[in-house]
């Protein structure tokens, strides 16, 4: 009879849980309804703007190799544009709409899109190592 | 003797100039480099085994069991052919085989070819059989360029096949030198230098030059996008809180960054369009570039100055007892905009009339016809949109600037203000511009907004903008979206 009724109460406990874990919680269940109550991250900068980090690693080359670094958004703004060595590293930091998630990079006829993660993005003029 | 000889050496250097010559040592140990400066590999892969040649790396083919030359090979980048000779050092990893080989064929440059890489006809013009019974020793070889394409204004690659029939040897090669100047453009696709059409000769070519006909400006870089123009709108009473409707200053902003070909900031061109101010004050709205000092600008026009103002100016127009570049846009929105009618402010109040938008367009001058101002020039790395740093000051009294949250005062903000009221600024932590609960005073909209209409405050006409906001702006990043839901249109103008 008791391990019947520890079984019960087992099941029931995990029954409850799992009905828990189906009920999602709703995430503006917690947001004050007024501006005015809003307690928000010290760091939150109250724009819609994402700062990215653009790292490109240059390649060594035999001669100096010059052509227009085109930085372009995906609905083809160009945002970045200068003068590049492709021998040259460089960072650059860019501000753009934080509902572009890429970016397009452009030099000379290489075009390649950028993912922009954690605030950075990485490009390399040294090609991966391809066999022929 | 050594004098002699020293002399000797600098007579021959006069005379007989250094032949051009591509080379191939391996030493980089990462063949994507030399792929990416147009040599391409045919299972030929980069060894520091202890059989390799020369330095720490070597080339080393797979194992040599087949005559054709398309089985292991190197082929050059696109070079004009010079004279002499081509040289090379070669050995084999093991005696197993019953014969190895080299053969050296150009190819030349066909623009009519069907492949992307522009090859001709492969041309084979010397072999070397290494010495039988095999043996590991290395040899030292030397292949005459051909005379057909020796001195060429035309573009060649040679390609260095490794043969062989029977047995397990690889070969390694190093120290690879071919007479002749590299003649690839790595960023085309390797396809063969061109000139490039440049008319106004400023090293860019006109197909990527926004100016192809004047050679002091070459770049646009526009922020926030080309294709639209970003919001800021601003609370005025700082540094009390205020409605929280964001409309006592609403600034569309555009800012095209023109540069030239060396990257310098040639000028900026700025277009804010006024579209609404709900304010009781008079306000001017300002822009301070970051980090760029004064004497950076040479010039500043197209802004609405009032004849009545106390502002004071330099020479080139930037504001003047600034350490950095200040650019008023206008000292007096309402100035630009007059009210119409009755009541507070102006487009913020659905009732009162519209008043057409008024777009003033700012040339900020650092390069004149090709002459920098006297504090030199600004590159574009140092001129990035997180360098503009956009405020708004009372006009009647000048040390009230309300930025941007966690921005910079200028060195004319009234710095006893801070901490005062609802601020909780903390000029010591770079803490600026925020109420104890971190609410700011204006916000930046890149992708544009329509602003609240007057008293309703923002988070009552867009309805996830406080989501947003605890969230740190990760959820509901379009919270300014036209989407089911996220709006209450009645409270928006």
């Amino acid at each position: 009879m008791k391990n019947n009724l520890f079984l019960l109460l087992a099941g029931i406990l995990l029954f409850t849980s799992c009905a828990k874990d189906l009920d999602l919680p709703d995430t503006e269940t917690d947001v004050p309804v007024s501006i005015d109550e809003l307690n928000v991250s010290d760091s939150f900068s109250w724009n819609t703007a994402a700062t990215v980090k653009l790292k490109i690693q240059g390649l060594p080359t035999i001669i100096p190799i010059r052509s227009s670094l085109k930085i372009s958004l995906p609905d083809g703004s160009v945002v970045f544009n200068r003068m590049h060595l492709m021998s040259e590293n460089l960072t650059i930091n860019l501000t753009i709409p934080s509902n572009f998630n890429t970016l397009i990079l452009s030099f000379g006829d290489l075009k390649e899109e950028l993912k922009v993660n954690n605030g950075e993005a990485n490009f390399s003029f040294i090609p991966l190592d391809t066999e022929e | 003797m050594k004098k002699i000889y020293l002399s000797l050496l600098i007579l021959l250097s006069l005379t007989f100039p250094s032949m051009a010559q591509l080379s191939l040592d391996f030493e980089s140990g990462n063949r994507a480099i030399e792929q990416g400066n147009c040599w391409v590999f045919g299972s030929v892969s980069y060894s520091n085994l202890e059989f390799r040649i020369n330095g720490n790396w070597s080339g080393r083919t797979n194992q040599l069991t087949n005559p054709s030359i398309n089985s292991s090979w190197i082929k050059t980048p696109w070079i004009l052919p010079g004279t002499g000779n081509i040289t090379l050092k070669a050995r084999l990893e093991n005696s197993s085989g019953i014969s190895r080989g080299i053969v050296l064929s150009y190819i030349p440059y066909d623009a009519d070819a069907p492949t992307s890489h522009k090859e001709g006809e492969t041309t084979t013009f010397a072999s070397y059989n290494f010495p039988t019974p095999l043996n590991i020793s290395i040899q030292n070889l030397t292949f005459a360029l051909p005379a057909e394409i020796a001195n060429s204004p035309e573009s060649f690659k040679i390609l260095i096949s490794f043969i062989g029939q029977g047995g397990n040897s690889r070969a390694f090669v190093d120290d690879i030198i071919i007479p002749g100047t590299y003649n690839s453009d790595p960023s085309n696709s390797c396809l063969p230098l061109m000139n490039i059409d440049d008319s106004d000769g400023d090293g860019v070519a006109d197909g990527e030059d926004a100016y192809p006909s004047d050679s002091n400006r070459a770049y646009n870089s526009v922020y926030p996008s080309a294709n639209g123009f970003g919001t800021l709108a601003f609370e005025d009473l700082w540094p009390n809180k205020g409605d929280y409707d964001f409309n006592d200053v609403v600034v569309d902003y555009r800012i095209n960054t023109v540069t030239n070909a060396s990257n310098n900031v040639v000028e900026l061109i700025a277009q804010f369009k006024l579209k609404a101010s709900g304010a009781g004050y008079k306000n001017g709205f300002a822009l301070q570039l970051d980090g760029i000092d004064t004497d950076k600008v040479l010039s500043v026009s197209g802004n609405n100055i009032s004849s009545t103002s106390t502002l004071v100016f330099n020479e080139g127009g930037l504001e003047s007892g600034q350490e950095f570049a200040n650019v008023i846009v206008f000292d007096n929105f309402f100035n630009v905009m007059p009210k119409e009618g009755s009541g507070t402010g102006v487009n913020t109040n659905p009732n009162a009339p519209f008043v057409e938008y008024q777009t003033l367009t700012l040339t900020v001058t650092f390069i004149n016809n090709g002459t920098p101002a006297p504090g030199g020039t600004v590159n574009i790395n140092q001129l990035t949109p997180d360098k503009f740093n956009f405020y708004i000051f009372l006009a009647e009294q000048r040390g009230r600037e309300i930025h941007l949250p966690d921005r910079v005062p200028t060195n004319l903000a009234d710095i006893s203000l801070f901490g005062t009221g609802d601020d909780n600024s903390n000029p010591a932590q770079n803490k600026y511009y925020k109420t104890v609960n971190k609410l700011p005073w204006a916000i930046n909209v890149l992708q544009g907004f329509e602003h609240p209409v007057e008293k309703n405050a923002i988070d009552k006409a867009y309805l996830k903008f406080n989501t947003w906001a605890v969230s740190s702006g990760n959820s509901f990043p379009d919270w300014f979206s036209d989407e089911p839901g996220y709006r209450d249109a009645q409270k928006i103008y």
